[in-house]
């Protein structure tokens, strides 16, 4: 136990430096709040099936939290426009920081055109809102399907 | 029936304003806007959540066994569970939040393990909240946040110490730490 008294003797020095920074520097910690951040994702795209291309790529990072059941605020944003080239790096990694990826229809178009320019992202969480939702039954709309 | 039609039928019955035409390029924050309405007390977001395996997994059993200075066992951990085979993978996340202090990913993983430290007991809520800020304020944030996980995964304060003793150097704050 002697790192751990070690660790008692210098956290008032850790303390008042905090207080000398000054309250306005120091994040939040004393919080109980679980938050997951989740990618809402939207896509536009050019033909159909395998040969489809990618012409549009929105994506918004939000933070959600678990216990109030609420969408906390915008953690990032990235937007690929109509003729922009694909920012792989920025959408790649927007993706990579959520727990959960949520797009509507994600499985049937989403998840398998991204894809196919971000090589790996098909194996994230992936939530689909079109057929994960029992929209029929909460809001009384028809079912795409049916 | 469309993909975007139905879209814009959703957005309609839930009373929310639909901007998009079908014309329109993509817009995530559509969907975002519509999945954060409550409908009967509960986010479309939560009840799809609802529908997905859990990301957070419970505590070893030598954690749930134990609890800790006799505090409740922790249930869940926010956003991440050091414990489960993608902690590496975790540890390079935080690297990467680390190099752009613009992340705010941050946030998500401090109230993690805020919420951690929280439920250790006083003198783990002490030493970690402080080890947690020093990490905040650092540019060596993952020598701080490291020893921390550790902390969290094993239970061992004693993997604490090596972060202690680089901020008892100096660490964030230079020589005024220094006893």
């Amino acid at each position: 136990m002697d790192g751990f008294r070690s660790l008692l003797e210098i956290e008032p020095l850790i303390e008042d430096a905090f207080r000398s920074i000054g309250p306005g520097k120091r994040p939040l910690v004393q919080c109980e709040r679980r938050l997951q951040t989740i990618a809402f994702l939207d896509t536009e795209w050019m033909g159909a099936g395998a040969s489809s291309t990618l012409t549009e790529l929105a994506i918004v990072n939000a933070a959600y939290d678990v216990d109030e059941d609420a969408v906390r605020g915008i953690l990032d944003e990235y937007c690929m426009k109509a003729g922009e080239k694909l920012d792989e790096a920025r959408a790649r990694g927007a993706l990579g920081r959520a727990q959960f990826i949520v797009a509507h229809n994600a499985f049937g178009c989403d998840r398998p055109l991204v894809a196919r320019y971000l090589p790996g992202t098909a194996n994230m969480n992936w939530l689909c809102s079109l057929h994960g939702i029992d929209w029929k039954g909460l809001l009384g709309v028809e079912s795409p399907s049916s | 029936m469309s993909r975007a039609r139905v879209l814009e039928t959703l957005v309609g019955k839930t009373g929310l304003r639909y901007h998009q035409d079908h014309h329109a390029g993509a817009d995530a924050r559509d969907l975002e806007r519509l999945l954060a309405l409550k409908h009967k007390g509960r986010t479309y977001l939560g009840r799809l959540l609802d529908t997905s395996e859990p990301v957070c997994r419970p505590l070893s059993t030598k954690h749930r066994a134990k609890g800790r200075n006799g505090s409740a066992p922790p249930k869940y951990f926010a956003g991440f569970d050091p414990i489960e085979p993608s902690f590496p993978q975790w540890i390079v996340r935080t690297a990467e939040a680390a190099r752009n202090r613009k992340e705010k990913e941050k946030l998500n993983v401090s109230l993690g393990m805020a919420d951690t430290f929280h439920r250790s007991g006083p003198a783990g809520n002490t030493v970690l909240q402080s080890l947690w800020t020093a990490a905040s304020l650092s540019a060596h944030f993952p020598i701080y946040i490291l020893p921390a996980l550790l902390f969290v995964r094993n239970g061992d304060l004693e993997a604490l110490y090596p972060a202690m003793q680089l901020l008892r150097k100096g660490g964030p704050f230079g020589s005024r730490l220094a006893p």
